[in-house]
């Protein structure tokens, strides 16, 4: 008798564990809840969240084909509460559908919570919400630029870092709005002069140190010379007026959207109508007291930069130590 | 890249040097190294003994996991042992780290050991606890008071006398130790509240009494600052009883900590004891505090607690003279130890002070009020500025106006910090002023509406509704209005949203207008052709081209149908918001949805509108995942809250179904209470967010499966079960039915069941029974 109780129970547990296993995930409403308050999530649910993201994400075209209308955010760099700004002037996730160009962590002294925040809304409300990929979503500048001290600071050690990177390979590189906006983080490559070149490329990489991938994240316009001209910054182009227009036309394409150079205003329009950069974080690093802006794009297309400047909280909740100091000893 | 896997920022050690070395050795690296492949168990087992400092705390902290996975069985047998050997670790951040986990430890032990597991928790993991709080280490002393505080709201009230206040008590009368004492005092403070007022009176009291002669002076410092908890727990005729004389005594200690703490704790004791004893004795102790005191520690924080010692009166006990110490400690000349702070706590005192001794008194403290408006710091003026209303609502209108509005109009031209303050209460202020004075602010209204500023924006946003019932509706609709049109397109989402909130009070003046036309018959007609083209602008919103327009309209109707006469919104604002049930946009249909079914939906003179009940059921079928997910949102209903718990913990995003049948038996049927008893909290955008969730009934990925008897795997047994029976029960009375040519096809299963049934029915049987048992609890 009781052996057949036990077995029946062992048989149920069994079927029940297989039956949880299948329903048992997060509650994304309570983590968004959660890290709206600036907390952290344990390690093991971020490692689910990257874990989902990916399979959300290897779905995804190199190429992203969105609907207006939409909001474009460019560089936040961890600037949380300047994020949650965001939400508050553009209006909150779902109710506004919002495209990402990349650039979410360094610098900024919530990296953590704010690419935690981003991953959560994109899986809650995968159509609503696009994530391009930015140089700084890499394992190399991570380590240098902020993000890879601060998971080391708040989860003492690097498993969330880990997670984190290995999910950024897989964000697609650019987007396109109603078939005639082309965005994308940094700006063209002379390797891929047609979309199409872009589509076909191998994305799930860390980002290289050259080629047309690299070019993407990495190059900037530049007003004064046309051509393609090696970057300062070391990876990349600079591109003028011309390349441009040759894009735009081989492309049919009206308008780039990028983000990557800091403007003072919040946003920057370059050659004739033709470029926009977006720049999102105000008082950039805390220090730089620039404005930031989202653009927005309704759905008969037309266009609003919707600029700002920081949020009050952002400076307020300053953590003690500095930063850049409490970077861990040594590295393996 | 394996990474170092602990990194510590704040280490301590009470004996260092000798583990110093383990610290932080730059080249061993691999030593630091935690396998992370190792299950958790194994990991604590493999750190826990490790000379290495950071490894230890490491799997301390890591206890919590552990708790999650583990059974009772194994925490009880391993883990525990663990627990008690952490204990006696050199290092204190480990027993820190240690004392920290035990509350969770011990409520992990009730939940699933229930009464072994609380047995465990009084003779083991409370002892602990117990003896941490006497440790060697100051910052492990106060994390185990704090442990064991929270450990004490887990034991049953009937064990705390046996199992707590022995230790207490042990410590009390430990006259070796005067740290233990102090500890005493500690914990009949931070006790008392869990205690109850019997326990407390009965042993603590006693406790109390004895400290406070210790001749220790740290002792005697702990019990006078700890006297708080212990009044409010013991009520007044306890406090005035036995903790005054003890409160006076101590008073005049000659040690001056000792009278300070005395000085923090005069408003809690002050609370508590009878009005005459606080008349004829404190007022006394606080004198000698500010009049005699050598101490300008003693005398800075009684002036600090003036404020709030005099709150505690009755208006009508406060003596000029104590309201003079009150005006007097901004003056720099007539205090004896100048300090300016105290600036800053007369003016936050302020708006209690007068409240307490009524406006009647204003005179008395009018000189200093304004001394303290013209203050040179802001932070003063800041927190003048926030309490301005209250101040004007005591004063009434026609000192407010006398003596206020110049003020009013100094703080909004001041630092934005202090404008601030001001604006957030801009319609209350404006209620307390007479309504032909009034008028005057709208233009001031108009220019705090700075384009760059759009917090000022959102705080008049949300008053809008408020200043327009103080208005005439001629003067709303000339003046108001176009503030109201502009900050519903404001291009901040937040203001608009708030701005929403305030179409209802409109509507509701414009109905109420007396339709009668006396004389001025022109006036009457401007004013319904106003109200009309305003009607006309609202409704616009629905078809305007802009998304952002759209969804602000359902945001109108989100806020009018708890506003407003519900069939005027039906034949008026309903129609056009159920049209948008079909707008191309995603994001418009999305919060449509939202409105109809949190808000619309839930109201009962609406069951009936044939309409809705189809807008509502197209959108709970649209294409669009999101809009589907907030079509079929219910609102919570707090008796269902523990259902929808586990539903929460279970629902993903992708499809968000019931895991259960019972769950969702229990929600089909709880819709209907749930739909009566909907919370209109009008302010607060993310309400519906927090305290939905979602049915499934129309989701396109619904998987009944998982509902059906198959997945369920113990229905699957009765129905098996009962199966047998019948076809065995339905063989032994006619034979000829289940006879099948084929006896190894689908149509052969009865006669095999019936066959089962006849050979193997003591197992049947007994099968039949368990299941009985079971299903009954």
């Amino acid at each position: 008798m009781t052996v057949i109780i036990i077995t029946y129970r062992i048989v149920v547990d069994y079927f029940k564990s297989f039956i949880v296993d299948i329903k048992m995930s997060l509650n994304l409403d309570h983590c968004i809840e959660k890290l709206q308050k600036c907390e952290i999530l344990s390690e093991t649910t971020v490692k689910e969240i990257t874990d989902r993201m990916k399979e959300i994400l290897i779905n995804e075209a190199n190429v992203q084909s969105i609907r207006a209308p939409v909001t474009v955010v460019g560089d936040v760099h961890g600037q949380f509460y300047d994020v949650l700004e965001i939400f508050k002037i553009g209006g909150k996730c779902p109710d506004t559908n919002y495209l990402f160009l990349g650039d979410y962590v360094d610098r900024g002294y919530h990296s953590v919570e704010t690419i935690t925040l981003l991953s959560c809304l994109k899986l809650r409300y995968p159509s609503r919400v696009t994530l391009l990929r930015g140089n700084h979503e890499s394992r190399q500048i991570t380590q240098v630029y902020g993000f890879y001290g601060e998971c080391m600071r708040k989860y003492g050690n690097a498993n969330v870092w880990k997670y984190f990177t290995e999910m950024f390979d897989y964000l697609p590189v650019a987007a396109i709005i109603e078939d005639n906006i082309y965005c994308v983080h940094g700006g063209l490559s002379p390797s891929a002069p047609s979309i199409d070149q872009i589509r076909v490329l191998d994305r799930f990489q860390e980002v290289p140190h050259e080629g047309p991938l690299a070019d993407l994240m990495w190059s900037d316009p530049d007003p004064d010379r046309d051509g393609f001209v090696e970057s300062q910054r070391g990876a990349g182009y600079t591109f003028g007026q011309d390349t441009v227009a040759k894009f735009l036309q081989i492309n049919k394409m009206h308008h780039i959207l990028r983000a990557h150079q800091m403007c003072m205003d919040g946003y920057q329009v370059l050659f004739k109508r033709t470029l926009s950069t977006i720049w999102s974080a105000p008082n950039y690093s805390y220090r730089c007291g620039n404005m930031a802006s989202i653009l927005e794009i309704n759905e008969s297309s037309e266009h609003y930069f919707n600029t700002y400047s920081a949020a009050p909280e952002s400076l307020h909740n300053k953590p003690q130590q500095d930063t850049t100091k409490e970077l861990p000893d040594y590295f393996l | 890249m394996s990474g170092l896997s602990v990194c510590l920022s704040v280490c301590y050690s009470d004996d260092s040097g000798r583990n110093s070395d383990n610290y932080g050795s730059e080249n061993e690296g691999e030593e630091f190294d935690i396998d992370d492949t190792l299950p958790i168990l194994a990991k604590i087992q493999k750190y826990i003994k490790s000379d290495v400092v950071l490894h230890r705390l490491y799997v301390v902290r890591e206890f919590s996991e552990l708790l999650k996975v583990e059974t009772y069985k194994v925490l009880d047998d391993v883990f525990l042992p663990i627990v008690e050997s952490v204990v006696t670790d050199q290092e204190p951040v480990i027993r820190q780290a240690l004392v920290e986990q035990i509350p969770l430890i011990a409520k992990t032990f009730i939940d699933i050991g229930v009464e072994h597991g609380y047995s465990k928790l009084l003779t083991l993991l409370l002892p602990i606890v117990a003896q941490l709080t006497t440790d060697r280490n100051p910052q492990v002393r106060m994390s185990a008071i704090e442990s064991l505080q929270e450990m004490a709201r887990l034991i049953k009230h009937e064990d705390l006398e046996l199992h707590l206040i022995p230790f207490v008590r042990s410590l009390v009368n430990d006259s070796t130790e005067e740290e233990h004492r102090v500890q005493a005092a500690n914990l009949c403070h931070n006790l008392a509240p869990i205690f109850g007022t019997p326990l407390t009176q009965q042993i603590f009291l006693p406790f109390v009494s004895k400290l406070a002669c210790d001749p220790s002076f740290r002792v005697r410092k702990a019990i006078a600052g700890n006297l708080g908890n212990i009044c409010e727990t013991i009520g007044v005729a306890a406090t005035t009883e036995h903790i005054l004389p003890i409160f006076v005594d101590l008073s005049k200690d000659e040690i001056w900590s000792v009278r300070k703490g005395c000085a923090e704790v005069l408003v809690s004791v002050s609370q508590n004891v009878s009005p005459i004893e606080r008349y004829s004795k404190l007022i006394q102790v606080f004198e000698q505090f500010v009049v005699e005191d050598p101490s300008r520690w003693v005398n800075g924080t009684a002036f600090q607690n003036l404020g709030p010692f005099i709150a505690t009166f009755d208006g009508s006990q406060v003596t000029p003279k104590l309201l003079r110490y009150f005006t007097e400690m901004i003056l720099p000349a007539s205090i004896r130890f100048p300090d300016s702070d105290l600036v800053t706590h007369c003016a936050f005192n302020f708006p209690a002070v007068l409240y307490t001794v009524g406006s009647s008194r204003w005179s008395e403290l009018s000189e200093t009020y304004f001394s303290l408006v013209n203050d040179t710091n802001w932070k003063v003026r800041r927190s003048l500025s926030h309490s301005l209303h209250e101040i004007a609502k005591i004063l009434g209108p026609a000192e407010t106006k006398r003596s206020l509005l110049a003020t009013f109009n100094l703080f909004l031209q001041d630092l934005e910090e202090v404008k601030v303050g001001v604006i957030r209460h801009f319609a209350e202020f404006l209620e307390s002023i007479e309504p032909s004075l009034r008028e005057e602010y709208i233009t001031t209204l108009k220019f705090i509406l700075d384009p760059n500023k759009w917090r000022f924006r959102k705080l008049i946003s949300k008053q809008l509704g408020k200043i327009c019932e103080l208005f005439k509706l001629e003067t709303i609709l000339t003046n108001i209005t176009p503030i109201l049109i502009e900050l519903l397109t404001d291009p901040v989402s937040k203001v608009r949203n708030y701005a929403a909130s305030g179409v209802g009070s409109l509507i509701t003046k414009i109905q109420n207008q007396p339709t009668k036309s006396d004389g001025t018959t022109v006036d009457a007609d401007d004013i319904s052709k106003m109200s009309d083209d305003i009607l006309e602008k609202l409704k616009s919103f629905a078809t305007d081209q802009t998304y952002a327009s759209r969804q602000i309209y359902t945001r109108i109707c989100y806020y009018l149908v708890d506003q407003i006469d519900l069939h005027y919104f039906e034949a008026h604002f309903l129609p056009l918001l159920l049209r948008l049930a079909d707008d191309p946009v995603p994001n418009v249909r999305l919060v449509t949805a939202e409105v109809l079914a949190t808000k619309i939906a839930t109201k009962e003179v609406f069951a009936k509108n044939v309409q809705l009940i189809e807008s509502l059921e197209k959108l709970q079928k649209d294409k669009d995942k999101d809009v589907t997910y907030f079509g079929s949102i219910i609102i919570n209903n707090n008796k269902n809250n523990n259902n929808n718990n586990n539903n929460n913990l279970n629902s993903n995003i992708t499809n968000d179904n019931n895991t259960t049948n019972d769950n969702n038996n229990n929600n089909n049927n709880n819709n209907n209470d749930n739909n009566n008893n909907n919370n209109s909290s009008a302010d607060d955008e993310n309400s519906n967010s927090n305290s939905v969730k979602s049915t499934n009934d129309t989701s396109e990925n619904n998987t009944s499966v998982e509902n059906s008897a198959i997945f369920n795997f113990q229905s699957l047994l009765v129905v098996i079960l009962l199966f047998i029976c019948t076809c065995t029960y339905i063989r032994s009375s006619y034979p000829k039915l289940l006879e099948v040519r084929d006896r190894h096809s689908i149509s052969g299963l009865p006669w095999k069941a019936a066959r089962i049934g006849e050979r193997l029915s003591p197992w049947v049987s007994v099968a039949c029974i368990i299941m009985g048992v079971v299903l009954l609890f």
